[in-house]
């Protein structure tokens, strides 16, 4: 037996002894963070989406306002430079146009956004363990602050998302998604408010769909 | 001499036809369940109505399932073993459960290279319009949007975003919801999951032996499923459940009315004669007269439709009344009946009937109508085949029946006969007036309705179960469509384009809900040339939307160049056409709307959902001989219609001729007296349904046609075999309850034409039975 091939079962041995200890700290990790996050059925935030496609000379910078209501989905708002709303519940996905016509669509069409969705129902739920399937999970606690990084584990979603990072205290502050063809989309929210935070009557109507 | 020879020669005929009958029974399928293939084609245009046909053939061979449960992997688990199930029939052309993951893929990987040739109906609009601002502003929203589909591929070959935009468009417009998940097609509704398995029958779900191999299996699988996986939902859409229950339910129907008709003619029989001789005959003669029914209808059609044999197993009510007329005869003559001279006396009576009755469903025989032509010959047939057992073989086979003794009866018809021959004081003729007044203007009250619902009352569960699931799947297609031709394939796609862009414009007036059409997922080399031309109106010049939206997101000059160049080299690109689309596996969901090659070049279906307005469909349809436009559920209303009212103008055809035959037999006066009865109770029959404001549809007609018939042949054998003996009316009263058990057990048929048919004759027999001795009433006059 060579040297390297010691070396390499020693190695093996310590990632396979070692690994129900990370997990154990995962999951340690996982339920503290969950305790951390805020459970609200109510939840506002301005948000700043930064896109950073490769082959564009600059990033894509939109504001808006985000909403969450738990069982009534979310409802983001892009208010510059180009006004969009989007409301995205748990089975479809409704569009306005800007004269205020709206189209429902399933919402499983961009694998990005819905994998982004499906991160942002267990973020704002407290929900983490809905992750554990479609993603491998590994967290990063500080004092006050955590930090998620998730990786996907089906083929489907693994072809186009290479990881998305989360980091937070009491709610969830930056989302960063890598894409695997080098673009990168991150959402961080500012202003966050749950109890305090009043719907606007359009905002009202719009859940109302 | 004739006395040795008839019978003889009857029973070789009869032997002879039950021969044929008994060997092509044993060899060819002989009943047609299909409701509405009763009803006549249209004979205006025969491809047309070929492609209607197909296309109705191919949707009602088509069955969905939804599976539902708590979880995909349930739910997955459950729909395989409906599958499994489905596919171990051996019934099925086509079961698909799992579908390609790639879906999405295969879509991008077809539609890509088409890129600069198609545009979304939207911006089309928008270019031709000019609103460049607008366009570029739409653009840009979908750069920022945090749900977009960008990425750094889609940006460099499509910067525009035109390819998600015309697929986004197309989505919206199926409007159905099924999404691919593990490779199901799946529905996710009220916490539930659902999965969708598809499948087409290999033949006819009207076939009884397709029904009989897969509904049991369907049915134990509706108890085992939740059994197996609980909290799981069974739902089942298509033609199949439908046909099925309305097969049940037409058998129980026939099997109860032959049954419950049968029964009570023999207890009758039985109860009055006390012999087997006249019970033995009456079946035998009922019997020969349905099995020549049905031979002649096997003959002449080939087909004997079940509703057909519903109506003919109440023709049993009529047949019998020839033999109890025969055997009635017995009470008359007491110790001197003698069997010839017993016939001697009927037979006048009975053939008159019979020639009458002939006549009556004759009319039916010129409707351009099957299951009209069916019914005339079958009962026709029928009456003369029971006729002629009476004949025939009567004579020679009851010498030895003895008097019946059972006076009490013909006590009850004495009574009722002598309250005829009383002097009707003012009262009574005060009573007739203001009953026929009032059944004069309940015919005014009259409402009509020719619905397709008379034929085919849908079971309210099976429906309910298929609205739910056509709800989940967002597939509602109304059954009104477009069917378009063309020259070729591309001449096809062009007049389609043509009709959607119509279609289009009702949707925005909200006259139309949406629609289905080949030509929005592949337009026409004209179209496609066009969208090149609009979209080079994007592209070209130096404040041109492209170049405004790249200087907004930062698009690189080499990019932008990049793809200019790739617009121009596409120019060289021959365009895709149909049968390129219809070869991918992208047009699987759409295939159905393609019909192919027909004598005239090629035809296809353009599916319509919500329809609001009728007449805009058809005017539209008028602009273009080669578009039609076919309401399958509306014709067949129409047809009502029509052949309610030939009906009705058929059957005062055939009682003017049967008039006139009663007017030269008897004179005017008596004839007068004969034709009252039926022709009362024809009044009273549509007097009541109008002051009870039920609606009459063809069923009421064709009922009142039997109701002439039947009330003639009463008031006829009245006159024919003398109105003073109350034998004749025991005979009348006795064939009146066996006919009101025939078609009075019809009127609790749950299918609204046949309760229909089964009121009108109840009520209008039972008033002929009353009226019958009016038939003799100016006879007693005359002879005291």
């Amino acid at each position: 037996m060579t040297l390297s091939r010691i070396v390499f079962y020693a190695f093996l041995w310590i990632v396979i002894s070692c690994s129900p200890a990370l997990a154990e700290n995962t999951a340690q990790n996982l339920a503290k963070i969950s305790s951390q996050l805020s459970k609200n059925t109510k939840l506002c935030a301005d948000f700043v989406q930064e896109k950073s496609l490769k082959v564009l000379n600059r990033p894509l910078i939109s504001n808006g306002r985000m909403i969450s209501l738990a069982n009534r989905g979310v409802l983001w708002e892009v208010t510059t430079p180009f006004p969009s709303k989007v409301l995205v519940k748990e089975t479809e996905m409704i569009n306005w146009a800007e004269d205020g016509t709206k189209t429902h669509s399933s919402y499983a069409r961009s694998p990005l956004f819905s994998a982004l969705t499906q991160v942002f129902f267990a973020m704002f739920t407290g929900n983490l363990d809905k992750l554990e399937t479609p993603f491998t999970m590994i967290s990063n606690i500080s004092e006050d602050a955590w930090q998620l990084n998730l990786t996907p584990t089906g083929p489907k979603l693994a072809k186009v998302i290479s990881s998305i990072r989360v980091t937070g205290q009491e709610y969830v502050e930056e989302i960063t998604i890598a894409e695997v063809r080098g673009d990168t989309t991150k959402i961080s929210f500012h202003n966050i408010t749950s109890d305090n935070c009043q719907l606007r009557k359009v905002e009202e109507a719009s859940f109302a769909n | 001499m004739q006395t040795k020879a008839l019978p003889i020669a009857w029973l070789l005929i009869v032997v002879t036809a039950f021969s044929w009958l008994g060997f092509r029974l044993a060899t060819a399928p002989a009943v047609n369940t299909n409701l509405l293939s009763m009803l006549p084609k249209s004979a205006i245009d025969t491809v047309a109505n070929q492609t209607v046909t197909q296309v109705q053939k191919r949707f009602e061979r088509q069955v969905i399932w939804l599976i539902g449960a708590s979880d995909l992997a349930t739910a997955s688990a459950a729909a395989k073993d409906v599958f499994v199930a489905m596919e171990n029939t051996g019934q099925f052309e086509t079961l698909l459960l799992e579908h390609h993951e790639d879906m999405a893929h295969r879509i991008g990987a077809f539609y890509f290279p088409l890129r600069f040739n198609l545009l979304s109906n939207d911006l089309r609009e928008l270019i031709k319009t000019r609103k460049f601002d607008e366009i570029e502003q739409s653009i840009l929203t979908r750069y920022f949007s945090p749900q977009s589909v960008l990425n750094s591929s889609v940006v460099t070959k499509d910067p525009l975003i035109l390819l998600p935009q015309f697929l986004e468009e197309r989505v919206a417009q199926t409007k159905e919801r099924p999404t691919i998940e593990n490779g199901f097609l799946t529905i996710k509704a009220d916490g539930k999951v659902y999965i969708l398995l598809a499948g087409a029958l290999s033949e006819t779900p009207f076939s009884l032996q397709i029904q009989k191999q897969v509904m049991p299996i369907l049915d134990q699988l509706r108890t085992t499923l939740p059994m197996k996986y609980p909290g799981s939902v069974f739902l089942m859409a298509g033609a199949l459940p439908h046909a099925a229950a309305g097969v049940n339910t037409a058998l129980d129907e026939m099997s109860s009315v032959g049954l419950g008709s049968i029964l009570g003619i023999i207890i009758m029989l039985y109860a009055i004669f006390r012999s087997p001789l006249p019970l033995g005959l009456t079946l035998i003669s009922i019997a020969v007269g349905i099995g020549g029914g049905l031979a002649a209808c096997l003959v002449i059609f080939n087909q004997v439709h079940l509703l057909t044999l519903v109506f003919g197993s109440s023709l049993v009510g009529i047949s019998v009344d020839y033999s109890l007329h025969y055997f009635c005869g017995r009470y008359r003559y007491g110790a001197t009946w003698e069997p010839h001279g017993a016939l001697r006396h009927i037979r006048a009576g009975i053939t008159l009937g019979l020639i009458t009755s002939v006549i009556g469903f004759g009319g039916l025989l010129v409707a351009p109508f099957t299951g009209m032509r069916e019914l005339a010959v079958f009962s026709s047939v029928g009456l003369f085949f029971a006729f002629g057992c009476v004949i025939a073989w009567y004579p020679t086979l009851t010498h030895t029946l003895k008097e019946p003794r059972f006076p009490k009866l013909l006590k009850l018809a004495q009574i009722y006969q002598t309250f005829w021959r009383r002097n009707w004081g003012w009262r009574a003729k005060t009573f007739a007036a203001v009953f026929l007044l009032s059944m004069i203007f309940g015919c005014f009250q009259l409402t009509a309705q020719d619905d397709v619902r008379l034929l085919h009352t849908l079971d309210p569960d099976v429906l309910a179960e298929e609205l739910r699931a056509r709800d989940l799947i967002g597939r509602n297609l109304s059954s009104q469509f477009f069917l378009v031709e063309g020259i070729d394939e591309d001449d096809f796609l062009f007049r389609e384009e043509m009709l959607t862009q119509q279609l289009r414009s009702l949707q925005t007036e909200q006259r139309l809900d949406g629609y289905l059409a080949i030509s929005d997922f592949i337009p026409s080399a004209s179209r496609q040339k066009e969208n090149r031309e609009l979209l080079s109106q994007l592209i070209e010049g130096e404040q041109s939307v492209l170049k405004r939206v790249s200087d907004t997101v930062g698009l690189p000059q080499e990019t932008l160049y990049a793809y200019i160049e790739g617009f121009e080299l596409s120019a060289s690109m021959p365009a895709v056409d149909l049968n390129q689309w219809l070869q991918s596996p992208v047009s699987k969901p759409y295939r159905h709307l393609w019909i192919g090659e027909s004598t005239r070049g090629v035809i296809g279906v353009v599916g319509l959902k919500g329809v609001f307005d009728l007449s805009a469909l058809h005017n539209i349809a008028n602009q273009d001989k080669r578009i039609h436009f076919r309401d399958p559920a509306g014709e067949v209303s129409n047809l009502f219609t029509e052949y309610r009212q030939q009906t009705v103008w058929l059957t005062l055809v055939s009682y003017i001729i049967v008039m006139m035959i009663i007017m030269f037999r008897y004179g005017v006066r008596q004839g007068v007296a004969v034709l009252s009865p039926p022709i009362i109770a024809g009044f009273s029959c549509f007097g009541l349904l109008g002051l009870f404001e039920q609606p009459i549809s063809l069923f009421n007609v064709m009922a009142l046609l039997l109701v002439l018939g039947i009330g003639v042949d009463y008031a006829l054998f009245f006159k024919e075999t003398g109105s003073v003996h109350p034998s004749t009316l025991l005979a009348i009263g006795l064939s009146s309850i066996t006919t009101l058990l025939a078609f009075g057990l019809l009127a609790f048929s749950s299918t609204t034409g046949i309760h229909a048919f089964g009121l009108t004759v109840m009520i209008g027999i039972l008033v002929a039975f009353l009226l019958s001795p009016m038939a003799g009433m100016n006879d007693s006059k005359h002879t005291g």
